[in-house]
């Protein structure tokens, strides 16, 4: 179903082929490539087969209105499977940090000191998986879900498992500012996604950090051997992931005035088939946010599409599973190819 | 007194149980070639670790140019001038020709943001003045993967040599190379000493040791157990001791 | 032999903790003993697989739910069908079978069903087998709750004739570490543990590790199938999320709290956490006079904790690999 050809390797050097800049193009953009494709042929497939729900802008608008609750953690956690970890609290931390914001703003009143409040609550709390994992050593998948769960408990013992109604926020300039229409029509946590993508796309292609974190991914050893500090950037990973996991999870409860104690829970499978979607290698080194960018939208699209074709709602949950089962077996066949040939 | 680039007094250091170095005493002197040579697992590779920062020696000081310097670590030691070409070639192979010549060491602009035009460009120099890549397939944006062993071993000898490092470390460079390859490398080596700086060098084949170093380290189990002036051995007297060593762990 | 003495004192510890039932206490202790029992058969079956190859799953509760859904096929009557799973395929509506061979029927629909599964999976490791295990669950899981013909949707299913009691759990529990103890010696466990170690070493003497792993994997699916039947019926009533991640997280965190490379630190961990949640519950009826603390919370709060505290203080667990 994805088929994401790989940045194909170099011929020996030794063989000189000529080479056009159109071809160098496709070689060393391949795997967007791929994506976009995927992208544009599901969405001419949606189009023939549910022609009414896929022509109306309404879906469109939806979709900018709900994938960046999970699209904004999605990009930093590229960078941090890039880097050969990963995060499976994150739907937690976005549960805490709003957990953090209503109270804050319960105490003070002041809906500012409440976000800066949330975003440092989501910081911490990815820097302490990341000492966890960093620090002590402990393997990123274990002791994430412990982590998930420690902070999902949390909440509930903190909120005693009620529901909080965020109405009396409605109207407020940073509200607005945050999850408000821009033009009437454009969703902001679009804006704000795409703002995002870009900073992460910035850190990760054109700062030094980004050239670590691909570094550290690839062959931890080497770049340890090089002098890069593995341990802070990784730590510094985790903290970014938890940063905007605090984001995401405010934006989701302002959108909806509302926050519920399982906020997120249902984002942990879509963040991440969004990521291996994109062609995030789980073995590190690779990976892109464009990719993860686009598998977000092709990710968000399966559950409207399935529905408008007239299959059973359930069916998506599976693709999802599928997805993520096929990327990654995908990867693991390429590698050990690659380790054959 | 003398004065030495680089000085290791009664290092020792051990991982779990293997005591892999035990109070070496280690000097390179400014503008000398030094020789390391020792059996597998004679601690040659732990010893030029401990000088590059990458390990921390449990005992023992670290002078350069006779200052003493705690707590050393690998960007701290790649700024007092040490460049390395590890044995394990510390390449990212899924990485690019640009970023792994700057691994670790980036050119950048002062908010951190690498400035890949510069780092592209001197690749490209790099390739071709001294790597030999000439053929367009490869250019600074290749992926490293697709690469021969000896052309890895090139991109890690020709960083290593790129920035004007005062000592440069070989940690078994000719491993992987073809005979002209090797060639020209003891060829560079002989240039560092040229250019008036130093180097330590580690191989296998005592005939490429003998041809570069001034003088050689005689690594056994961890201690030292001889160093001798080049002009003062010739390599038929090397041998025989280096056999006598194997026999007996001691020189005499 | 060893073998055998270990074998012998975690029966001794099981029966021993039958044996509390015995002592009075009524129901509740009941309950809470049979509960724990289920769990021990989940974390040994978990250790069959995760132990021997050092490969994390979170899949394996998915075969849990597997098991019950299948063994409730074969135990509700005719009547009880119509009322509970309304939209049954006929076929199945005329399928009997006692609780015993019924339990054994679900293990081995479950061990089917890793069979399948386990052919590509099976060729992961590291972080892509977590991921994709975890996928296998999510699947599962959303198969449980949407299959309307044979689970009846997300609706609970009810009316289960609650034949499981601490005998019964005892006896899975007895069978499950007896198995688990062999499999560890038998030449496929050793050879997979071989590969745990050394898995590059292992393949150059020939080890099949695919091979090695998937039949670990059938086993464990099998008991952990049959834990599924005996949870359905000790419980009476349940729906599909009830094998989904807090179950998976629970029994996870038993098997590294105990330690996951030994029998006995699976039975070892299921113990403490059981002892300590119940504890915790007492100890909130003490305190909790006026609000009510939010117990699951507390409890996941409790359980991750020491999960954590575990993996930092003693990485190998309580039992750090060794058995009793
Ligand atoms: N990171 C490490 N952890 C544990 N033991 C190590 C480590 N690095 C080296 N050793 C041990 O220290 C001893 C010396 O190893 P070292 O790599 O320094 O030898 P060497 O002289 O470079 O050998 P070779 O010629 O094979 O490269 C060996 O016994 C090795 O097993
Ligand atoms: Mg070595």
């Amino acid at each position: 179903m994805v088929d994401t050809p790989r940045i194909s390797t170099p011929p020996p050097p030794s063989a000189s082929r000529p080479t056009s800049a159109a071809r160098r193009f496709i070689r060393r953009n391949g795997l967007q490539l791929g994506i976009v494709g995927v992208m544009v042929l599901l969405w001419l497939f949606y189009l023939s087969f549910a022609p009414t729900v896929f022509a109306s802008e309404n879906i469109y608008r939806a979709f900018m209105q709900s994938v960046p609750f999970f699209g904004i953690v999605a990009l930093p956690l590229t960078m941090l499977v890039i880097a050969r970890d990963i995060d499976l609290s994150f739907p937690s931390i976005m549960a805490i940090s709003v957990t953090a914001f209503v109270l804050i703003n319960q105490a003070t009143g002041s809906i500012i000191i409440a976000f800066a409040a949330c975003l440092l609550v989501g910081f911490l709390v990815g820097l302490l998986n990341g000492v966890i994992v960093v620090g002590i050593g402990l393997p990123a998948l274990i002791a994430t879900i412990g982590t998930q769960f420690f902070w999902r408990g949390m909440v509930q013992v903190i909120t005693n498992g009620r529901s909080f109604a965020l109405n009396d926020l409605r109207g407020d300039p940073l509200r607005e500012l945050l999850v408000g229409r821009l033009f009437g029509f454009v969703p902001m946590q679009m804006i704000w996604m795409i703002a995002a993508a870009v900073l992460v796309w910035l850190l990760l292609n054109r700062h030094r950090f980004g050239a670590h974190v691909y570094l550290i991914g690839d062959n931890e050893n080497s770049a340890r051997l090089m002098g890069i500090n593995v341990g802070r950037t990784r730590v510094l990973l985790f903290g970014l992931v938890g940063l905007a996991a605090g984001f995401a999870g405010l934006l989701t409860a302002l959108d909806i005035s509302n926050f519920f104690t399982n906020l997120g829970e249902g984002y942990l499978l879509i963040g991440l088939a969004a990521v291996f979607l994109g062609g995030t290698s789980v073995f590190g080194g690779t990976g892109t946010v464009f990719g993860t960018f686009i598998g977000c939208f092709i990710i968000a699209s399966i559950q409207p599409a399935v529905v408008a074709i007239g299959w059973s709602g359930f069916t998506t949950q599976v693709i999802y599973g599928f997805v993520i089962v096929l990327s990654v077996a995908m990867h693991t066949f390429l590698r050990s190819r690659l380790r054959l040939s | 007194m003398e004065s030495y680039r680089l000085e290791l007094r009664n290092v020792s250091k051990s991982f779990s149980e293997v005591q892999s170095l035990r109070d070496v005493n280690f000097k390179v002197g400014m503008n000398e070639v030094v020789g390391l040579l020792g059996d597998n697992g004679a601690g040659k590779s732990t010893l030029i670790k401990i000088i590059t920062g990458y390990h921390q020696p449990d005992s023992g000081t670290i002078l350069f140019n006779g200052q003493p310097v705690d707590h050393l670590t690998v960007p701290k030691a790649r700024q007092l001038g040490v460049e390395t070409v590890y044995q394990e070639r510390a390449l990212a192979d899924q990485q690019n020709l640009w970023r792994n010549i700057f691994m670790g060491r980036e050119l950048t602009t002062r908010l951190g943001f690498l400035d890949i035009k510069k780092m592209r460009a001197e690749t490209d120099r790099l390739m071709r003045s001294e790597l030999g890549f000439t053929s367009a397939a490869v250019t600074p944006d290749s992926i490293i993967k697709g690469f021969s062993g000896g052309e890895k071993q090139g991109v890690a000898i020709v960083r290593a040599l790129y920035f004007d490092a005062e000592v440069i470390i070989l940690d078994e460079p000719t491993m992987g190379l073809a005979l002209s390859e090797t060639r020209k490398l003891l060829h560079f080596v002989r240039d560092i000493k040229r250019a008036g700086k130093s180097a330590i060098f580690i191989d296998h084949n005592v005939f490429h040791v003998y041809d570069v170093a001034d003088r050689i380290v005689l690594l056994d189990r961890g201690t030292v157990a001889g160093e001798f002036r080049k002009d003062s051995l010739s390599l038929n007297e090397l041998l025989e001791k280096m056999q006598h060593v194997a026999e007996t762990g001691t020189l005499d | 032999m060893r073998r055998w003495r270990t074998g012998a004192i975690l029966i001794g510890l099981l029966i021993a903790a039958q044996g509390v039932t015995l002592l009075g206490g009524g129901a509740i202790v009941e309950r809470v003993i049979t509960l724990m029992l289920i769990h021990v058969v989940l974390a040994v079956a978990l250790h069959i697989f995760m132990g021997g190859s050092g490969v994390v799953s979170f899949g394996q509760i998915a075969f849990m739910g597997i098991g019950a859904y299948a063994s409730i096929l074969f135990t509700l009557t005719e009547r009880g069908k119509r009322v509970a799973l309304p939209n049954l395929y006929a076929p199945l509506i005329d399928l009997a079978l006692p609780y015993l061979p019924a339990l054994i029927a679900a293990g081995l629909i479950a061990a089917l069903c890793a069979a399948m599964v386990g052919l590509p999976l099976m060729r992961l490791s590291g972080g892509a087998a977590v991921i994709a295990t975890f996928a296998l669950l999510v699947i599962v899981n959303v198969v449980l709750l949407n299959w309307n013909q044979v689970t009846n949707g997300p609706r609970t299913v009810f009316g289960i004739e609650r034949l499981t009691n601490s005998w019964a759990a005892l006896g899975w529990a007895a069978a499950a570490v007896i198995a688990a103890l062999a499999f560890k010696e038998s030449r496929w466990g050793l050879m997979l543990r071989a590969s745990r170690e050394d898995a590059r070493a292992a393949e150059s003497i020939g080890v099949d590790i695919v091979r090695m792993r998937w039949i670990a994997w059938v086993i464990s699916a099998f008991f952990t199938g049959a834990a599924g039947g005996l949870y359905a019926h000790f419980i009476g009533s349940f729906g599909a999320s009830a094998f989904y991640l807090s179950t998976t997280f629970l029994i996870l965190a038993m098997l590294v709290i105990g330690g996951a490379r030994s029998v006995s630190g699976a039975v070892i961990g299921v113990f403490t956490i059981t002892l300590l949640s119940e504890l915790l519950r007492a100890a909130e009826a003490a305190i909790n006079v006026g609000g009510a603390i939010s117990v699951s919370g507390a409890t996941s709060l409790l359980i991750s904790l020491l999960m954590l505290i575990a993996l930092i203080v003693r990485p190998g667990g309580l039992m750090g690999g060794r058995e009793l």
